[in-house]
C-alpha cells in the first residue's frame, strides 16, 4: 500500500509538471480578435470606415511600472473603459529588478500589447535591441490627439536618423517659464516658531541662511540643519553656486556637469563649514529620510533638507505634539547675497516614455486606446474627473473637492495620473496643482512659497532628454554614485576642497566621463534652443 | 522512564542564567515592542520620534486601513496559499529523498548525494531560471511561486543526518517482523524524527512565507502579487519618494505616501501569521518525546 | 554474471527506496540541473535579443566571450579590497556569531520551566522576520551621535562617538546587528537537537553526581556536535556571502574601505545591471570557492569527527 502511495506521489509531480507546461496557452486574451474583425467587415457598409475604428475592440494587456496599489483596483481604470470601450488587463514590472525583468519578459516573446510608462533607460535598451515597432504610421493614422499633445522636443528625442518613432514620451507636468506661479515645490523646511523666538526672517540668500543656522546653534545647542544621506547635493544651497536641482549647466557654451562647474570646490568648502563648525546634523552620512525628519518634527533642528511641500500633511501632526502652533515655512532656492536675483530650474524632460513592442498584436488598437484618453476632455475627466463633483476652479485655478462619495469625489483620482493618456505639461501642471492644494495646510505653504515667484528668474533644463542616450547610460550612473560618495566623504573628511574636487575629475575622466561629456555636448549643440 | 526531580534546589548557576536570559529576552524584545507601538500610535508622534515602547495616542485605524487594503488581502491570500501548499510539497520531496539516502547500503548514493551537494553551491542565475520557467508556462500563475524553492539540500542534510542517527537496531527488529522498507520507513522512522521534522517544517514555510525573489522574478500580474513583494513596493515606494529631490511626476505619488506607521502596522500583521507557526511546532521539541520513549 | 544477479536482486529488493527518490531527482532535474547551461553566459557576450522571441537560442548563439567578463570585474583596482573586506567580515561573522546560538540554545534548556523556554525561544526568534531597512532604523536611532548609546557616554563626560561612520567599529557593527537578527532563529536546530538527546545519560549522570557545567559540557555539547559540524560546513560554503542586504542599507562612503564588499561593489558599479555575464561570471566565482570550501571542510570534519554530512 504504502508502494503504491509514494508510486502515486512520485506520478502525481511528473504529471503536475507536465500539465502546467500545456495548459496556459488558451487563456490568451488578445489572439486572434484584431484579425477577426478585419474580415468580417470587409462585406458590409461599414468597409469604408476601419475596422479598428468601428469594429470590435480586443482586450489590451498592458504592462506597466510597478505601484504598490493594483491597477485595475483604481476608479480611473473603469473610467477608461467607460471612455474608451476598450477592456484591458494590467500587469506590473516589480519595483526590484525591473530593468532586467522587461528585458527577460519581452525578448522570450511576452505578449504585452503596450508597454506603458516605463522609464527612458528601458526604452532605450529596448529601441537598440530593434524589440520595438516603429510607431510614426499609426501616429498618423491613429494618433493625432497624442501628435499634438506632446512637444517638438520630446518627439525629436525618441525619433531616429531615420525618422523612426519607437515610443511616445509622457512629459513630466512643468511650470512654464512664462507663467511659472507653482514651480517652487519645497527646498529646506524651517521651524516657523524658532524662526520667531529667533526674532528672523525667512533668508532668501546664503549670507542670511548662515546666519540663521549660526543663530540658532547659539540659542539652542543643537545641530541647526539636517539632512538625510541620500545625496550631498541640496538644490537650494548649490542655487547660491550658480548651480541647483540639474546636473549639466551651460558654462561659455560648454555642457558642463556639476564635477567641473567652476563654483563646485566652494560650495564642498560650505558644506565642509556647515559639517565642521557643528551646524549641519554629522549623522548626515547615515541618517534616513525618517532619521531627519524625526530630529526636525522633535525640535533638535531648526531647519530640514529636503522637505518638500507634500510632506505638510505628516509634518504638521507631528509638529504638533512638540508645538501646535508651529508651521513649516520653506527656503526656497537661494541668491548668494542680498543684491543678486535667484533663480530656478524648471526641469524638463519625460520620466516615463510608452512604446509597442514587436511582440504586440494589437498595434492599432493600443494607439487607439491612447488617442482617445489623450483627448482633452477625456484627459481632464481621468485625471482629475468632473468639476463640481471631484474639483472646482477658482480664479483658473483648481481646487479639490473631497465632499460626498470616496468613489466619484478627488480622492477618487489619487493614482489616476497613471491611467490618464498624454497632455500638454503646463496645461497637465495647471490641473495637477489641485493636488498640491489637498489640504489647508499644503495649500498655504503652496501658496506662500510661490508667492515669492516673481523675485526668481525661471531657467530651463532639457539635460534629461540627451540622458537617455546609449553613451550616457553605459557609464552615468556609476559616474554619479562615484561622484556623490566622494563629495561626502571630502565632506565629512574635511580635505582641501580643491584637491578633493581634482581628485574627483580625474577620475570621472577616467572612468568614462570624457565620453559622457562628448555625448551630452553633442545633444546641447543640437537642442539647446529649447532650452528657452 | 523516571520522572524529572521538580524540587531541586534553586543554585547559584539557575539565578545568573535565567537573569541572562532575561536581558537576552529584553534587547530581542525592546525594538519589535516599539514597532508594534508605532502600528497603534497617531502617524505624528511616530515622525516626531515620540513613540517607544508604548503606544502614544492609541488607535487601530492604521491597522484596519492596512488590512482593508484590497492589495494587501490579494497578496496575503496568495502567500498563504503558497506557503500551505508549497510547505506540503517540499516537505514530501524532502523526506522521501532523505530516507533512502541515509541507508549507507544504498547503490549510487554517492552520487545522488554529490547532485544535492552541486546544487546546493550551484544556481544558474537569473536568466536561464526565467527562461525555464516561461518554456513551462508558469510565469504569471501560482505554481511559479510553488515551486520555486521546492527543494533545499540543506533541509535534505538535516533530515538525513538525522535518520542516520536513529538506532538501526529498532528498524532492524521491524524488518525481522516481515515490514517492508516503506512500512519501516512510515510506522517506526517517522515518529521517531518528528523533532527535525517540525524543525524543517518550520525552515521550509518560513522560506515561503519571505520569499520575495519568485515574485519578482515570474510574476506580473497584481493578483499573484506575493506579500513580501507588497511590502517591498510600499517601502520602496516611501522611501524612493520622500528622496527625490522635487521631481514633478512623482509629485502625486508622494502625497499619496505611505506614512511611517502604515509600514509598521503592515510589517506587523504580515508577520504575525507566520510566528504562529511556531509555537505550534515547538510541542515537538519538547524532551523524552523521541529515542527515549521509545526505547522505554 | 554473478555480480549482475547481485544488482538485480539488490534492485528488487529495494525499488521501493529509489522510488522514494524518483520525485526529488526529477525536480532537480528540471528546476536545477537544465537551467545549469545557463552558466555558458559567463562566458559569452551575451545578447538575450540574438535570437527575437527565443532566449534559448539566444543563450546559444551569442558570441563567446572567453574569460573577458572575469577580467572586467577582477583587473580593477578595488576587487581585492572587496574581496578581502568579503573574506574578513565572513570570518568575524562565523566566529563570533556562529557560537552564539549553540551556547543559547545550551543555557535556555538549562531552565527549569519549559513556558519560560518556550517563551523565551519565540521572543529571540521575532527579529529575523525584520528586513534590515527596518533594523537599520533602530541601530541609528540607538547609534546616531543623538542616539541611547552616545548619550550615556556623553553623560559620563566622554566624546561621543560616530559608530557608523568609523573604519574601526563599522565591522563590528555588522556582527553585533546580525548577531542580533539570526541568533534566534539560528539556535532553532539546536533547540530540536537537544530535544532529541536521551535523558537517561543525564539521570545517569545525576546519579553519579555531576554537576550542571558537566553535564553540559560531557553529554549535550558533544551530542550536538554533528549537527554543529553539518551547519559550520554549511556557514563555511556561503563564505563569499558576507550579507549584501545588511551591508548595503548599513553602509556610507566613509566606511567603504572596511564594509565595500564584493556584491555591494558590483552594485555601485552598475556592473551587473544589464551585464547579465559579469552577474553570472560574479556568481560562478563564488559558486566554485565555496565548493572548493565545503569539500574540504567536509573533509577534514570526516578525518577528525569520524563522520562528514555526506
Amino acid at each position: 500500500m504504502k508502494k503504491l502511495i509514494s508510486l502515486l506521489m512520485a506520478a502525481a509531480m511528473i504529471l503536475s509538471l507536465a500539465a502546467c507546461s500545456g495548459g496556459t496557452n488558451t487563456s490568451d486574451p488578445a489572439s486572434g480578435s484584431g484579425a477577426d474583425t478585419s474580415t468580417s467587415g470587409s462585406s458590409s457598409e461599414e468597409s469604408s470606415d476601419d475596422p479598428i475604428l468601428t469594429g470590435e475592440k480586443p482586450e489590451l494587456k498592458i504592462l506597466s511600472m510597478y505601484q504598490a496599489y493594483n491597477y485595475e483596483e483604481q476608479p480611473a481604470w473603469k473610467i477608461d473603459e467607460e471612455i474608451t470601450g476598450y477592456k484591458t488587463k494590467w500587469y506590473a514590472l516589480p519595483a526590484d529588478n525591473a530593468d532586467q525583468k522587461l528585458l527577460l519578459e519581452i525578448s522570450s516573446g511576452a505578449d504585452y500589447d503596450v508597454l506603458l510608462r516605463i522609464s527612458p533607460n528601458q526604452y532605450a535598451q529596448l529601441s537598440k535591441q530593434n524589440a520595438l515597432i516603429d510607431l510614426s504610421g499609426l501616429l498618423d493614422q491613429y494618433g493625432q490627439n497624442i501628435k499634438n499633445a506632446v512637444s517638438d522636443l520630446a518627439w525629436k528625442s525618441v525619433t531616429n536618423d531615420e525618422g523612426v518613432i519607437n515610443g511616445m514620451p509622457h512629459e513630466d507636468m512643468v511650470a512654464s517659464p512664462d507663467d511659472a506661479y507653482g514651480m517652487l515645490t519645497g527646498g529646506i523646511g524651517v521651524r516657523s516658531d524658532m524662526l520667531e523666538e529667533l526674532g528672523m526672517e525667512l533668508p532668501t540668500n546664503l549670507e542670511d541662511f548662515t546666519a540663521l543656522l549660526k543663530a540658532a546653534k547659539d540659542k539652542y545647542g543643537i545641530a541647526p540643519l539636517t539632512a538625510n544621506k541620500t545625496s550631498p547635493f541640496v538644490s537650494v544651497l548649490l542655487a547660491a553656486f550658480g548651480m541647483g536641482d540639474p546636473e549639466w549647466y551651460d558654462i561659455d557654451g560648454t555642457y558642463t556637469h556639476r564635477v567641473k562647474h567652476p563654483q563646485i570646490a566652494d560650495y564642498l568648502a560650505y558644506m565642509q563649514e556647515l559639517y565642521r563648525e557643528g551646524l549641519m546634523d554629522n549623522d548626515m552620512p547615515i541618517n534616513t529620510a525618517d532619521n531627519s525628519k524625526e530630529k526636525f518634527a522633535s525640535g533638535n533642528a531648526i531647519a530640514c533638507a529636503p522637505l518638500m511641500f507634500w510632506d505638510i500633511p505628516s509634518m504638521v501632526n507631528a509638529l504638533a505634539t512638540s508645538n501646535p502652533d508651529c508651521k513649516i515655512e520653506f527656503v526656497t532656492d537661494l541668491a548668494p547675497d542680498a543684491d543678486t536675483q535667484p533663480y530656478h530650474y524648471i526641469s524638463k524632460g519625460a520620466n516615463f516614455v510608452s512604446c509597442i513592442s514587436q511582440n504586440s498584436k494589437n498595434p492599432e488598437h493600443v494607439i487607439n486606446w491612447l488617442n482617445i484618453l489623450t483627448d482633452t476632455d477625456n484627459f481632464r475627466r481621468t485625471y482629475i474627473g468632473e468639476e463640481g463633483v471631484s474639483y472646482e476652479l477658482i480664479d483658473g485655478n483648481y481646487y479639490p473637492i473631497f465632499e460626498g462619495d470616496d468613489a466619484t469625489n478627488f480622492n477618487a483620482y489619487t493614482n489616476s495620473d497613471k491611467l490618464s493618456g498624454f497632455s500638454d505639461p503646463a496645461r497637465a501642471f495647471q490641473m495637477w496643482q489641485a493636488r498640491a492644494r489637498k489640504t489647508p495646510e499644503m495649500a498655504e505653504a503652496y501658496e506662500a512659497m510661490n508667492s515669492r515667484v516673481d523675485e526668481y528668474e525661471a531657467r530651463v533644463s532639457i539635460e534629461a532628454y540627451g540622458k537617455t542616450s546609449p553613451e550616457v547610460q553605459e557609464y552615468i550612473t556609476a559616474l554619479n554614485q562615484a561622484f556623490s560618495d566622494s563629495f561626502l566623504k571630502a565632506i565629512v573628511e574635511n580635505t582641501d576642497p580643491e584637491e578633493a574636487i581634482a581628485a574627483m575629475q580625474a577620475d570621472w575622466d577616467a572612468n568614462g566621463g570624457l565620453e559622457v561629456e562628448a555625448a551630452m555636448q553633442a545633444f546641447y549643440d543640437t537642442n539647446k534652443d529649447f532650452a528657452k | 522512564m523516571a520522572k524529572v526531580k521538580k524540587h531541586k534546589r534553586v543554585t547559584v548557576f539557575d539565578i545568573v542564567n535565567v537573569t541572562v536570559m532575561v536581558l537576552v529576552g529584553l534587547i530581542m524584545l525592546l525594538p519589535i515592542l516599539n514597532l508594534v507601538a508605532k502600528a497603534f500610535s497617531s502617524e505624528g508622534n511616530v515622525i516626531a520620534g515620540n513613540v517607544l515602547f508604548w503606544p502614544v495616542e492609541f488607535q487601530t485605524g492604521t491597522i484596519q486601513y492596512v488590512l482593508m487594503t484590497p492589495e494587501f488581502s490579494t497578496s496575503f491570500f496568495v502567500t498563504v496559499t503558497v506557503t500551505i501548499f508549497g510547505t506540503l510539497g517540499a516537505m514530501l520531496l524532502t523526506v522521501m529523498a532523505a530516507y533512502p539516502l541515509s541507508k549507507p547500503h544504498l547503490k549510487g548514493r554517492k552520487f545522488f548525494l554529490y547532485i544535492f551537494v552541486f546544487i546546493m553551491l550551484f544556481s544558474a542565475g537569473m536568466v536561464p531560471n526565467y527562461i525555464l520557467f516561461r518554456t513551462l508556462h508558469l510565469t504569471n500563475t501560482i505554481f511559479a511561486l510553488i515551486f520555486s524553492g521546492m527543494l533545499s539540500s540543506f533541509n535534505l542534510f538535516l533530515i538525513k543526518n538525522y535518520f542516520e542517527t536513529l538506532p538501526e537496531v529498532i528498524e532492524e527488529a521491524a524488518r525481522i517482523d516481515g515490514a517492508s522498507n516503506m512500512r519501516v520507513f512510515f510506522s517506526v522512522v517517522l515518529p521517531m524524527s518528528l523533532p527535525v521534522l517540525a524543525t524543517v517544517t518550520l525552515y521550509y514555510a518560513v522560506g515561503y512565507w519571505s520569499n520575495y525573489f519568485a515574485g519578482v522574478m515570474y510574476i506580473t500580474d497584481a493578483s499573484l502579487k506575493p506579500l513580501q513583494q507588497y511590502m517591498f513596493d510600499l517601502v520602496t515606494q516611501a522611501t524612493s519618494l520622500q528622496d527625490t529631490t522635487g521631481n514633478f511626476s512623482d509629485v502625486s505619488q508622494a502625497m499619496n505616501v505611505s506614512g511611517e506607521n502604515i509600514r509598521a502596522a503592515t510589517i506587523v500583521v504580515s508577520t504575525i501569521p507566520i510566528l504562529c507557526v511556531y509555537p505550534f511546532l515547538q510541542k515537538y521539541f519538547v524532551k523524552g518525546i523521541t529515542i527515549g520513549s521509545v526505547k522505554g | 554474471m554473478k555480480k549482475k544477479g547481485g544488482t538485480l536482486k539488490y534492485l528488487r529488493q529495494n525499488y521501493d527506496l529509489y522510488l522514494l527518490l524518483v520525485p526529488a531527482l526529477v525536480y532537480v532535474l528540471i528546476f536545477h540541473l537544465l537551467p545549469m547551461f545557463g552558466i555558458l553566459i559567463a562566458f559569452k557576450d551575451y545578447n538575450m535579443f540574438q535570437v527575437p522571441g527565443n532566449p534559448f537560442l539566444s543563450i546559444l548563439e551569442s558570441p563567446w566571450a572567453g574569460f573577458k567578463y572575469f577580467e572586467q570585474v577582477f583587473k580593477r583596482p578595488e576587487f581585492l579590497q572587496a574581496f578581502a573586506n568579503t573574506l574578513i567580515i565572513s570570518v568575524y561573522k562565523i566566529i563570533f556569531t556562529f557560537p552564539l546560538p549553540i551556547i543559547f540554545a545550551v543555557f535556555l534548556n538549562e531552565v527549569r520551566s519549559t513556558k519560560f523556554q518556550k517563551g523565551l525561544q519565540l521572543i529571540v526568534y521575532l527579529p529575523h522576520f525584520l528586513s534590515w531597512v527596518v533594523i537599520y532604523g533602530i541601530f541609528v536611532s540607538f547609534l546616531g551621535s543623538t542616539g541611547v548609546i552616545n548619550s550615556i557616554i556623553t553623560g559620563m563626560g566622554l566624546e561621543p562617538v560616530s559608530f557608523l561612520m568609523d573604519s574601526t567599529k563599522f565591522r563590528g557593527i555588522l556582527v553585533i546587528s546580525d548577531a542580533w537578527k539570526e541568533i534566534g532563529w539560528s539556535s532553532i536546530i539546536y533547540f530540536a537537537a537537544i530535544a532529541g538527546l536521551d535523558q537517561e545519560c543525564f539521570e545517569a549522570a545525576d546519579v553519579d553526581g555531576a554537576t550542571r557545567m558537566q553535564k553540559i559540557w560531557y553529554i549535550t555539547v558533544p551530542s550536538l556536535l554533528p549537527t554543529i559540524v553539518l551547519m559550520l560546513i554549511i556557514r563555511i560554503g556561503n563564505i563569499m556571502n558576507a550579507g549584501f542586504d545588511q551591508i548595503f542599507v548599513f553602509y556610507n562612503p566613509t566606511v567603504y574601505d572596511v564594509a565595500d564588499i564584493i556584491g555591494t561593489y558590483v552594485y555601485r558599479m552598475g556592473l551587473g545591471k544589464l551585464e547579465f555575464s559579469t552577474g553570472t561570471a560574479v556568481g560562478l566565482f563564488n559558486s566554485v570557492i565555496s565548493m572548493i570550501l565545503v569539500l574540504s571542510s567536509n573533509f577534514i570534519a570526516r578525518k577528525a569527527t569520524g563522520k562528514g554530512i555526506w
